[in-house]
């Protein structure tokens, strides 16, 4: 037999069982509601299910006592005897066709007229209520399902068992666990080993199946659970004429027996309101601009042991408006109640009772029972569910869920002298903080640390307990657990020690040792001491390193464009000091090597000659420049340049990641990861600004020398390329000041923009023609033209 | 009347505990700390394969806290879904209550007024009959 046809059928007699009690109630007083209610949500579930297996017949029945229940239940009609017997003959027809089901009887086209007639008949009409047992069915109505006929194919047999009795079996084998270990530790110490070592294996070994046994007894992945969404979702969405594909992640998460239990009726029915009302038809879609098919996405994850589960379509919202109206409609709530409700309040009228969001009945859903049956279920284990919506976009529900008895692999580690548990689901990587490519990194009072690629904030585990011993950490000599939270924020966690991955069976703490937000939980360690679970989303928040509208991101993701950043063109390069920096590309004119000889540092100011340029020069502070040769980085604002030395140029980069501003230190715009490690972008604003000199454009100043002398070439060439002019090479270069001799004949006009004399002769030394050796008069001369020669 | 008393000493009073209540009584091994949790929690003893929260009886009342707890006794009791070792200087027998929970004139005091049922006589003298709720919950409920 179909395993889901199993789990129907067990659902359908366990909620017969159950709801035997509230329809004797009922039947005692036909106006109590709440009884009303309970069988209601029986024959709707039921109703559901048919509808995905195929029972034709089992369907018109709880359709036909949904509706008039649905009657009973807006008031329209009162409950009567008639009513009531009629109700209970349909529930004990349901009954005896899930025995049917079970036995493997096909279900033929059988009377059941005479029961829907009774049903929709006038209230108070006398009218006989042909007894179940008239129809012909093979076994009776009030039959024990025990007595039910053994089914003619012999599946593999299943038992229900309560919970409580696998818990009590699960604490035995944990205690015997204990206890053989406790043994071996005294084995190990004691002569009788040898004697006894065999079959003391033996029994370890046992006791091993044993224990794992057990677990699987109780725990299930709930990719068991997922596996049966795509085919209701596809039957839905095709009786529909939507298109809806189903995406799942992390069905590895394994959940409870029981829980997976729980969850799945409410699954399914957030899944059919998905269908039904949140996604839209193919030609709606297209035209809102979606791909004509909607995604209905279930995420899952652990944290601790709570189960986290997030439903989401990309449907079209809920209208939380149209909501608010039907509650005034309904009379829940008046018109100025609703008004003054916010948004995500109005949202939460979906959970109430009798409340139904769309304006027609199909038979998918949408008579109001689903959502506040769904909490119900969830609220009655301990769980708990959110909706949040956005118009046009989508719907997602949050269902938190609690593990009362789980195993997680954990890793544990060391802190203050204990151990502790972490979730392997958060862990990803373990580092020595000793380790290369790790770089620690203070901003502010944040510890950073850098390690391939990433930068990410750094906690000590020790100051997180309040174990610290309130001296400077040593971040070298702890190892990092690099944290992912489910929001995929990385952290790294510091620890004295990492031990060991273990398997450990979670459970719960005490309410005052909760109240710490620190520990999820608690699990015994191999020699029986106890063993605290850190609770780290709860730790991440209280340190607010995650987002908070991170949910949100997780399940939009595909919708969202502006996850692309930018990424910032920089040229990388080695400072005197040893250290990688960056420089944005755009500050970047040339990369020049130059002569130590055409660097000039005295006092605080320093400037290297290139082309014949005056720069000033930046960089030289860290360190010393090379001997020979250095490298020069020429940047520009775009009016004047700076030189910047480095010792080395290494490339070009992209800065993708983001760069983190350092208030301490204003010469740099911040730091950032380049291939995993820190670089540190200067700040072009704060260099151009320590180096106000006047826009050097001096190497579009050309200067022509007089003559070709001796004198010119050794004396007066460097003097004036000291100046920032470039000596004219050939005679008919356009130049914009030219040095004459007092001898020399006038240039011709428009040669040079400005015109310098000179005189070999110290007495004929005038106003406007100068000493040759009067150096003073000489530069000002030089300045002065330069002036000139910008204007 | 008849009820039975885990005769102990708390912050060096003699107390009564609820025979009723208590599952067993133990001798503290090892405990482990749990950082940042109240102060009267000392930590968390294993017994088998189940946890126990172990609670400081004098910090719980308000009283310094108790030296080394290891080698001490410890009554077991449950509260809510939890279960609790209540460390105490010292565990007599179980005796018999010789009246019912009486109310002191003037009170028995600050620290214990909150966790006291009555004092009631036992053939060995007078003792404070301890309210294990209270006592669980420490002084946070009266802070609340």
């Amino acid at each position: 037999m179909d395993e889901l046809l199993a789990d129907f059928i067990a659902e359908t007699r366990e909620m017969l069982e159950a709801s035997a009690g509230e329809i004797v109630a009922w039947e005692a007083d036909p106006t109590d509601s709440a009884r009303l209610d309970a069988i209601f949500r029986f024959v709707h579930t039921v109703k559901g299910n048919c509808g995905f297996f195929d029972f034709p017949r089992l369907e018109r029945l709880s359709h036909a006592a949904e509706d008039v229940l649905s009657e009973c239940r807006a008031g329209k009609r009162e409950p009567d005897r008639a009513l009531v017997n009629a109700v209970l003959a349909v529930i004990d027809r349901i009954g005896e066709l899930t025995d049917m089901i079970e036995a493997g009887t096909p279900l033929d086209q059988g009377d059941d007229e005479a029961l829907l007639t009774a049903l929709v008949a006038e209230a108070g009409a006398d009218r006989p209520v042909p007894s179940a047992g008239s129809a012909p069915l093979s076994s009776g109505a009030g039959e024990d399902t025990a007595a039910a006929p053994t089914p003619a194919t012999p599946a593999q047999r299943s038992i229900r068992l309560p919970v409580s009795l696998l818990d009590e079996v699960m604490k035995g084998v944990s205690d015997m666990v204990l206890a053989r270990n406790d043994l071996a530790r005294r084995l190990r110490e004691s002569e009788a080993r040898q004697d006894v070592e065999a079959p003391f294996d033996r029994l370890s070994g046992i006791l091993s199946d044993v224990r794992d046994g057990i677990t699987r007894m109780r725990m299930q992945r709930l990719e068991h659970l997922f596996g049966s969404f795509p085919r209701l979702v596809r039957d839905l969405s095709a009786g529909l004429g939507k298109q809806v594909l189903v995406d799942f992640e992390g069905g590895d998460v394994e959940l409870d027996r029981e829980m997976i239990e729980t969850i799945r009726d409410p699954l399914t029915h957030i899944i059919r309101n998905a269908i039904d009302h949140g996604i839209e038809g193919p030609g709606e879609r297209l035209g809102s601009g979606k791909r004509d098919t909607g995604v209905i996405r279930f995420i899952a994850r652990q944290s601790g042991n709570r189960i986290s589960l997030v439903i989401s379509d990309d449907g079209r919202g809920i209208d939380a408006e149209r909501l608010g109206r039907k509650a005034v409609t309904a009379g829940i709530h008046t018109q100025a109640q609703v008004d003054a409700m916010s948004e995500e309040r109005k949202l939460h009228l979906i959970f109430t009772p009798g409340l139904s969001t769309a304006d027609s009945i199909s038979s998918v859903s949408g008579r109001g029972v689903g959502m506040d049956v769904v909490r119900a279920n969830l609220e009655k284990v301990g769980g708990s569910i959110e909706v949040s919506s956005k118009p046009g976009k989508g719907t997602s529900f949050h269902l938190r869920l609690p593990l009362t008895l789980s195993i997680i692999a954990a890793l544990t580690v060391g802190c203050g002298g204990q151990r502790y548990a972490i979730s392997r689901n958060f862990v990803e990587e373990i580092i020595l903080g000793s380790g290369t490519g790790v770089e620690f990194a203070q901003v502010g009072e944040r510890q950073l640390v850098t390690y391939r690629n990433r930068r990410v904030p750094c906690i000590a585990l020790c100051d997180v307990l309040g174990e610290g011993n309130d001296g400077e950490t040593s971040w070298d000599t702890r190892r990092l657990v690099l944290i992912r939270m489910a929001t995929d924020e990385v952290f790294a966690l510091g620890v004295d020690e990492v031990f060991d991955h273990e398997e450990v069976v979670v459970k719960p703490l005490a309410p005052a040792v909760m109240d710490t937000g620190l520990y999820a939980g608690t699990t015994l360690l191999d020699d029986g001491k106890p063993m605290l679970l850190l609770d780290m989303p709860n730790i991440a928040a209280s340190l607010s390193l995650t987002r908070q509208d991170a949910g949100a991101k997780d399940l939009f993701a595909d919708n969202d464009p502006e996850a692309e950043a930018e990424t910032v063109p920089a040229m990388l390069f080695t400072a005197l000091d040893g250290h990688r920096k960056a420089v944005r590309l755009d500050l970047l004119r040339r990369i020049e090597t130059v002569d130590r000889d055409s660097v000039d540092i005295a006092g605080g100011r320093a400037h290297v000659v290139i082309e014949g340029a005056l720069i000033p020069l930046a960089g030289h502070e860290a360190g010393d420049l090379p001997d020979d040769r250095c490298r020069i980085l020429r940047l520009s604002d775009g009016e004047s340049e700076i030189a910047y030395a480095v010792a080395e140029v290494l490339d070009a980069i992209e800065i993708a990641g983001p760069i983190v501003p350092d208030a301490q230190d204003p010469a740099i715009e911040g730091i950032t990861l380049i291939e995993g490690r820190p670089v540190t972008l200067i700040d072009g604003h704060a260099i151009f600004a320590a180096h106000p000199a006047p826009a050097q454009r001096a190497r579009e100043l050309v200067c022509r020398l007089p003559g070709d002398s001796d004198w010119a070439r050794t004396i007066l060439t460097p003097l004036v390329v000291a100046a920032g002019y470039r000596v004219a090479s050939e005679d008919g270069q356009q130049a914009d000041l030219a040095i004459l001799m007092d001898d020399d004949p006038e240039p011709e006009a428009g040669a040079s923009a400005s015109l310098i004399r000179l005189t070999a002769d110290p007495e004929r030394s005038t106003a406007d023609t100068i000493y040759r050796y009067d150096r003073e008069g000489l530069f000002a001369a030089l300045r002065c033209a330069r002036a000139g020669g910008r204007g | 009347m008849s009820e039975l008393l885990l005769i102990c000493r708390i912050a060096g009073r003699r107390a009564a505990i609820p025979a009723l209540r208590v599952r067993s009584v133990i001798e503290l091994e090892a405990i482990t700390p749990v950082p940042r949790a109240p102060d009267h929690i000392l930590g968390l003893a294993a017994l088998r394969s189940q946890a126990l929260t172990v609670i400081d009886t004098s910090r719980a009342l308000g009283f310094a806290p108790m030296a080394d707890v290891t080698g001490t006794r410890a009554a077991v009791v449950a509260h809510g879904d939890h279960v609790y070792a209540l460390a105490l200087e010292d565990t007599n027998d179980v005796e018999e209550a010789l009246s019912d929970p009486q109310p002191l004139p003037g009170g028995f005091g600050e620290e214990w007024h909150h966790v006291a049922k009555g004092m009631v006589e036992t053939a060995r003298g007078p003792a404070l009959v301890i309210c294990v709720e209270r006592l669980i919950e420490g002084r946070r409920a009266e802070a609340a």
